[in-house]
């Protein structure tokens, strides 16, 4: 055996990362010159005149670097923190064509920048308190990435350091495996609890305490589905018959009120309904446009006159919704966004080139704005500078919008394989 | 409407419910109609209605406009649009190692099914196919398919395309990989 060569790895690796930057650094405006006579030799000069005579932030880091440099500096590295949350922080989340793994990115709309990458597992719920204060997690991983022991757990995860600061393991795998729908899983509205919903061996909705680190008995509901909470133990479901149901629980035996039929067995109300869990405003579109609207509260459900987003013309053209989050709400503002297009029957999941904002009392359509983009998924800040978003899956692109005209300000790409999922917080 | 629905008595009760006239509400006589035994499938009304849409974010084929009708073909076995996947949702397992009628080496084939007729412009006749998913291997990503024929939201869960159905598959496999086209009867 050779004897190893005897030195500290560490201290190698500084002299040597020290020795390379110094070497770059002093090399740097040769390499770029013959960089830039490759392709012309305008690539730099270019990119500065475009900033009036501005250095770029290469040149400003390299600079400071060299300056730091000649006063016997070198680099300090480092592991960043996220800026506090506000409310132009977005979560793209990617099931990448449901793969084993996802991806979660987390996004500064005001920048157009990304602020960082976490990863969930198959199919993973995303849930964000409302005030924006943690992310938290309903997923599931397998021990052989795509095979062997099943584990499903609940993760929370600091909004600034994405350092995980709750791991909860739920037991007998009860998460129900289904592209991922913002309201089948939800906190309650003091973010206290996670509600997810359950499929086999029967539908149901399980429970997970965040502050006790604990799952919860899970309640049986039939056959209802989707979750809207409305108090720390009390959620409405859409169920099969065409009604909601409240469910309350918390001590004793949970109840379960129905209310009368609101829609009929032919009306098919799409799988993306918009929520507001502060105002209690759930928007729910058809596959045909027409809006069902109901205000909810722990006392019951107020059912809101009907709305329809198309005319009759323009469904009679094709018209139709589309997408995979089809529909947003903001709450101040009390406007209906819905992604609509022309499209052929049984198009339902394609994306949209189009937004029809609606005023959700009066139901007059404000306006069809016209994006020129194929979007799949749309969602709205929710302060009173509100941003519109909307993503790409094809594109895996977010495009941050002025709410009013539709004119993309931002875009950021490169968002992983096939992006699906907005998430923003109710708070300001 | 809270019914006692238990998903593992599911499959037996839905074959004796095949021809069922019950209303698209009753739960258990619908699901009769998408999730059942092979050996069943041939008893089984005839249906268009789609299944899961795993390549819900699939990128269309380039040239076609994501909207269009959906219009089947009879040349070309890895193309959404080939009439036998008149209700695929998701990968063809033909692209992956698979066929139309086997699933790729290393996979677990699911044991339940789901039944669609569709129409092959060769022959004008129409076929019954009992599309199975093979599952237990990560999504193959090959020749995605985004057709939702039919596909109704997930209170109609028997209906519905997101839904994972890799249940009952060897080893309680649960990730989805691709789906076979098998012909298990004429149509009508």
């Amino acid at each position: 055996m050779a004897h190893p060569v005897q030195f500290k790895l560490p201290n190698a690796l500084t002299a040597l990362g020290g020795a390379l930057a110094f070497t770059l650094l002093a090399t740097g405006p040769s390499i770029a010159q013959e960089a830039g006579d490759q392709t012309g030799g305008e690539a730099p000069a270019a990119e500065s005149a475009a900033n009036g005579g501005e250095m770029t932030r290469g040149e400003r880091v390299a600079a400071e670097a060299a300056e730091r440099l000649a006063a016997g500096e070198t680099d300090e590295m480092s592991i960043g923190e996220a800026p506090e949350p506000n409310a132009h922080r977005v979560y793209i989340t990617d099931p990448a064509h449901f793969a084993p793994v996802t991806q979660h990115f987390v996004i500064d709309a005001d920048a157009g920048e990304v602020i960082t990458i976490f990863d969930g597992g198959f199919l993973p719920h995303p849930l964000l308190a409302y005030d924006g204060s943690f992310f938290a997690q309903a997923s599931t991983v397998f021990s052989r990435i795509a095979r062997g022991d099943r584990t499903d757990y609940v993760e929370v995860l600091d909004p600034v350091t994405f350092e995980p600061t709750a791991d909860i393991e739920l037991p007998e795998e009860p998460r129900f495996l289904i592209g991922t729908y913002p309201w089948f899983n939800a906190l309650t509205p003091d973010n206290s609890k996670v509600l997810f919903q359950m499929f086999s061996p029967s539908p149901a909705v399980g429970v997970v305490d965040l502050e006790g680190q604990e799952s919860l008995d899970p309640i049986d509901v039939g056959d209802c589905y989707h979750i809207f909470p409305v108090s720390e133990d009390s959620f409405f479901m859409h169920c099969r018959d065409g009604s909601l149901a409240k469910v309350t629980f918390g001590d004793g035996e949970p109840t379960i009120e129905n209310t009368d039929v609101f829609h009929d067995e032919d009306e098919y109300l799409v799988n993306q309904p918009a929520y507001s869990i502060t105002s209690g405003r759930l928007v729910w579109p058809t596959y045909t446009g027409k809006i069902y609207q109901m205000n909810l509260s722990a006392d019951g459900a107020e059912f809101l006159p009907e709305i329809e987003a198309l005319t009759e013309e323009e469904r009679a053209d094709g018209w139709a919704p589309g997408g995979w989050q089809q529909t947003a709400y903001h709450r101040e503002l009390n406007r209906i966004y819905l992604l609509v297009d022309q499209r052929g029957e049984w198009r339902h999941k394609t994306p949209s080139r189009y937004i029809a904002v609606i005023d959700a009392d009066s139901g007059e359509r404000i306006d069809l704005l016209d994006l020129g983009l194929d979007i799949d998924s749309i969602n709205l800040s929710q302060d009173d500078e509100p941003l519109l978003y909307a993503l790409s899956s094809g594109d895996q692109t977010l495009y941050i919008l002025d709410h009013e005209t539709g004119e993309v300000l931002r875009s950021v790409d490169q968002l992983g394989h096939g992006p699906q999922i907005i998430t923003v917080s109710e708070g300001t | 409407m809270l019914g006692n629905f238990k998903f593992d008595e599911m499959v037996e009760k839905m074959s004796r419910r095949v021809a069922g006239h019950t209303s698209r509400r009753s739960f258990i006589g619908k699901v009769g109609t998408a999730m059942l035994g092979v050996g069943l499938v041939p008893l089984l009304p005839v249906d268009r209605r789609g299944r899961m849409s795993r390549a819900a974010a699939a990128t269309p084929e380039e040239g076609t406009d994501p909207r269009a009708k959906w219009e089947p073909q009879d040349h070309d076995v890895q193309r959404c649009d080939y009439w036998r996947h008149c209700s695929i949702d998701g990968n063809i397992c033909d692209c992956s190692g698979g066929s139309l009628t086997s699933c790729p080496p290393g996979t677990k084939l699911s044991t339940a099914s789901w039944v669609a007729s569709c129409y092959n412009p060769t022959d004008g006749e129409s076929y019954l196919i009992a599309y199975r998913d093979c599952c237990g291997v990560g999504m193959s990503g090959r020749c995605p398919c985004l057709v939702t024929e039919g596909e109704l939201p997930v209170y109609r869960p028997e209906f519905a395309n997101d839904i994972i159905w890799c249940f009952g598959a060897e080893d309680d496999a649960m990730t989805y990989h691709c789906t076979i086209s098998p012909i298990v009867g004429k149509a009508g």
